[in-house]
């Protein structure tokens, strides 16, 4: 730690950050543009300039890092005036065209005008005249005139992808971003771009014209695309989903996702199941329910309880699994409980995209559930299963090809909870609706075995739960005390189920940036 | 002791160019005295002479070779920054011209003091014929053993290479050069790191004016006490002046430091054209503040005393004015200038010194108005300081001068809708 004087109160910060970062650690906010912390400095915008006693002229925050002793200004009038001076001179050439920009309400220049700026406009000169609508690829848009030329993106393109795509582009005022002659920003992770653009230059095809930033409300959560599991913000309203955003985790995706990941979102507003439907017709729920107790009762009671199989899903949230293998096996009593993905690896890179395109595959380690594909498929085929209860966007019916249609069709009664009206969902005896990743609280563990939350961004349509709440009600009409309807009476019993690897965590108490399992197995090889 | 020419004394011997008369002329003795001395005692030499930097900057030349570190183990590099762009500024190109073996013996005896085995001389694109001229002499130096890996004899390395410019005034603030020296978009860098330690390729770099480097043989041969006997007590020695403008006698001039400005123009110039009076002077390129011809007529010619007059002695750039010139029309030029050069990194110079310029074009136009006249100072005052390198303040001290010095000009074109020195008033 450093002592500083920051505006003449004496504070404690920690050592070699800068004073952007060290401000905000005892709640003083240095207004910037151009820093970005995954970034490297660029000093450009001048925005984070500050008066330090003994220094030559007022300084950047950015690249000023503290040192003990420092006494720092950040609220003189020299200051004030010299952010004023610069929030004049980037709105200077600036089309001033918020009605009708997507950025409105989540833009710099708009915020800090209103918390730094506030002056008369006294420019009488003509402004200069850009690009707009610059096509920069296949998911980004440039307006040239709203640039304020900060360099995020061009430094994101330099040092994050490597790719290098854009550059700046002229001298003095008549610089503007480009793409170099023949490229498009076409990187798997150019749309972040997007996210470190302060203001409304650098927008998403994908969100751009569909909704105004105001009325969205945010909601953390993950991308569910890959194991990687990229920490997200998803903006949502009356129960859509607008757009995924990265949110900053150190342990998993920093500051960044990857586009593909970024537009899985639309997947969640797509092609979903709401009423519980047998036989592939709609039926209501509390119909559905009771059939579905009635054929594991008869099963157990004419062929036992290994009759009745369970599969969990690597798609499915920590305490789905886990509900389901407590109820497998405490109150069915079953021992043919699984947790077998078919989901094969895909396309790969040593940043964020992960082969493995489940989310939780790591859930069925941590839950001892039998990942033994073959053997499934053996037990399957000797006929012994009569009820076959699979978990949410299971994807053995999807992935596995006619070998396993035909092993499925065998079992004369499959129950399958499903998010989404996949291949399996018409097939399955019943079909019952449950809730996708962001309509739930929950827990996924990614790659490198990093749990982290998600919360519930707004209730499922229709009769879709929380699966943990279905599989709860299921246990219930099967007569036992145990039921679940709200996530952390699930972590109550997981807590106590897994001590070492959980460490006595409440889901209220995960840290924000997840909890790292202590456990080899669920680290990737 | 008395003015005695430094950096000019073979500009006026035919062929000096040529190795061979170089050489007839005292040429390479420096090197081989530099040679049987420590680099640190050159250092002391060049300290002891008080030779100070004549890019315009003024940095004490022997102080900045002094601050390479000795113990870094990355490459040492000697950068010469023949970018000459300071507008009115044309002292290096004489020196590439006429006496080019003045700074490669300078580059030898530099590189061996700081230790650099490389030495890049970053030359003007314009400068096309000098730079060949350089070339040659480079050559010459490469033949008769001055450079290569066995510079004299001694077994130490020296290459020295040339590097061209492609026309940007920035690329002659330093760390602007250095990025376009590795092949970059010529923008200056944030500072700290300075080039002593994090220079070109991010080794340790001393980076040195043409003027200075071919002073740096005559301190050798001479002595740093020589040198320093001529000149004033804070600014040693002498300088090349360049002078333009309204004066009879436009062209470079070696001068004693401190000698008057008056005696300046009237005798080396040749005096004001035309029989016109002196209206003022732009001291040391067009970056420094403007003198009115009072002030101009009072002052000496080193550093201090022009600094104490608010304005630089610079690169030694000398713009006579006449008095019927147009001090409105004057600024709108230079403005013009600023703002084609401004490299845009950084916002206030991006955005200040392009609305500067319009502003003022509107004024001499006939469209300003007194509130736009107002807003040029506080503007200036958010642009100065404020940036990561001093362009914009090279724009913004010379404003505040002609506006504060020649405001009534600018309150005529205000009430004349333009500009009175024109015969019709502009329409508005």
């Amino acid at each position: 730690m450093a002592k500083i004087t920051l505006n003449g109160r004496e504070v404690d910060v920690p050592d070699g950050v800068n004073l952007i970062q060290a401000a905000e650690t005892v709640g003083v906010t240095i207004p910037h543009y151009c820093y970005h912390p995954g970034l490297p400095i660029d000093g450009n915008c001048r925005m984070c300039l500050v008066e330090i006693d003994g220094a030559r002229g007022p300084q950047i925050s950015c690249n000023t890092f503290v040192k003990d002793g420092m006494v720092v200004h950040t609220d003189t009038p020299a200051v004030e005036k010299m952010r004023k001076g610069v929030q004049e001179f980037l709105l200077l050439n600036h089309p001033i065209d918020c009605p009708i920009c997507d950025q409105a309400g989540e833009c710099r220049l708009q915020d800090y005008y209103m918390e730094y700026g506030q002056y008369q406009n006294r420019s009488m000169v003509e402004k200069v005249e850009k690009n707009k609508v610059v096509d920069l690829g296949p998911l980004v848009v440039l307006d040239q005139e709203r640039c304020i030329l900060c360099s995020r993106c061009v430094r994101f393109c330099e040092s994050v992808t490597k790719t290098g795509e854009l550059v700046i582009a002229g001298r003095g005022d008549h610089s503007r971003i480009e793409t170099f002659p023949g490229k498009k920003l076409d990187n798997p992770y150019s749309g972040n771009v997007v996210d470190v653009c302060p203001v409304g230059a650098l927008t998403s095809k994908d969100f751009r014209f569909k909704q105004r930033v105001w009325f969205l409300t945010i909601t953390k959560s993950i991308c569910t695309g890959c194991a990687n599991g990229c920490a997200t913000f998803v903006d949502h309203r009356d129960g859509t989903s607008y757009r995924y955003r990265p949110r900053h985790n150190p342990l998993v995706n920093n500051y960044w996702m990857c586009d593909e990941g970024r537009l899985s979102y639309h997947a969640l507003n797509e092609d979903r199941l709401v009423s519980a439907m047998t036989g592939g017709e709609k039926q209501p729920i509390g119909l559905a329910m009771d059939a579905v107790v009635a054929k594991i009762k008869v099963a157990m009671k004419d062929f036992g309880p290994d009759s009745v199989a369970f599969v969990g899903s690597a798609h499915a949230s920590v305490e789905a699994n886990y509900v389901m293998k407590r109820l497998a096996t405490e109150v069915v009593g079953t021992k043919n409980v699984w947790g077998v993905t078919l989901t094969p690896d895909g396309h790969a890179d040593d940043f964020l995209i992960k082969a493995d395109k489940t989310p939780n595959r790591r859930a069925f380690k941590l839950l001892g559930l039998n990942e033994d594909a073959d053997a499934l498929k053996r037990e399957l085929s000797g006929g012994k299963i009569k009820v076959l209860v699979a978990l949410d966007r299971n994807d053995l019916a999807g992935e596995g090809g006619s070998e396993w249609a035909d092993l499925l069709n065998k079992v004369p009664d499959t129950i399958y909870f499903a998010t989404h009206i996949d291949d399996w969902a018409p097939m399955a005896t019943v079909t019952l609706p449950v809730a996708t990743h962001v309509e739930q609280y929950g827990t996924y563990i990614q790659a490198k075995g990093v749990l982290q939350k998600v919360m519930k961004a707004y209730d499922a349509d229709g009769d879709a739960v929380p699966s943990y709440e279905a599989l709860g009600s299921l246990a219930r009409a099967l007569g036992t005390e145990f039921e679940y309807d709200d996530v952390e009476q699930v972590w109550t019993h997981l807590r106590e189920a897994y001590p070492d690897q959980l460490g006595g965590l409440s889901f209220y108490g995960i840290p924000e940036h997840g909890h790292s399992l202590a456990v080899p197995a669920l680290a990737t090889p | 002791m008395a003015f005695q020419p430094v950096v000019s004394i073979r500009f006026d011997i035919p062929n000096a160019s040529h190795i061979d008369v170089y050489e007839q002329h005292g040429g390479y003795q420096a090197a081989r005295k530099a040679f049987g001395m420590e680099p640190a005692a050159i250092i002391e030499e060049v300290k002891t002479s008080g030779l100070r930097g004549r890019g315009g900057a003024g940095f004490p030349a022997g102080m900045k070779w002094g601050f390479i570190p000795k113990d870094n183990p990355k490459p040492k590099y000697l950068v010469v920054n023949a970018d000459e762009s300071e507008p009115g500024t044309f002292k290096d190109r004489k020196i590439i011209e006429r006496d080019p073996h003045s700074l490669v013996e300078g580059c030898i005896i530099a590189s061996y003091a700081v230790g650099a085995h490389a030495c890049y001389i970053y030359i003007r694109g314009e400068f096309n014929q000098q730079r060949i001229n350089l070339e040659d002499a480079i050559k010459q130096a490469y033949a008769k053993g001055y450079l290569g890996d066995n510079v004299l004899g001694t077994g130490y390395k020296l290459n020295i290479y040339t590097h061209r410019g492609a026309g940007a005034y920035i690329c002659g603030e330093e760390t602007g050069l250095l990025e376009s020296l590795e092949g970059k978009k010529g923008q200056p860098r944030l500072k700290p790191p300075f080039p002593a330690t994090h220079g070109v390729f991010q080794c340790p770099t001393v980076v040195n004016n043409v003027e200075t480097i071919a002073t740096v043989p005559w301190i050798i041969q001479h002595g740093g006490a020589t040198y320093a006997s001529m000149g004033t007590e804070k600014a040693k020695g002498t300088r090349l002046m360049c002078v333009s403008g309204h004066v009879n006698k436009p062209g470079v001039y070696e001068i004693e430091m401190g000698i008057p400005m008056k005696t300046f123009i009237e005798e080396h110039a040749g005096g004001v054209w035309k029989g016109r009076k002196l209206k003022a002077v732009i001291p040391g390129g067009s970056s420094c503040p403007i003198l009115t011809a009072e002030e101009a007529e009072k002052v000496t010619m080193d550093p201090e005393a022009i600094a104490a007059l608010g304005s630089m002695a610079g690169s030694g750039g000398m713009i006579v004015i006449d008095d019927e010139t147009c001090m409105v029309d004057l600024l709108e030029d230079l403005l013009h200038f600023y703002a084609h050069e401004s490299c845009g990194q950084c916002t206030p110079c991006r955005e200040g010194t392009d609305w500067l310029y319009k502003i003022i074009r509107r004024l001499e136009a006939g469209q300003g108005t007194e509130e736009e006249l107002d807003s040029v100072l506080d503007i200036a005052d958010n642009m100065e300081g404020k940036t990561i390198c001093a362009l914009a303040a090279a724009a913004t001290m010379p404003t505040r001068s002609y506006i504060k010095k020649f405001r009534s000009e600018f309150v005529a074109h205000l009430e004349h809708r333009g500009c009175p020195k024109k015969k019709q008033p502009a329409l508005v």
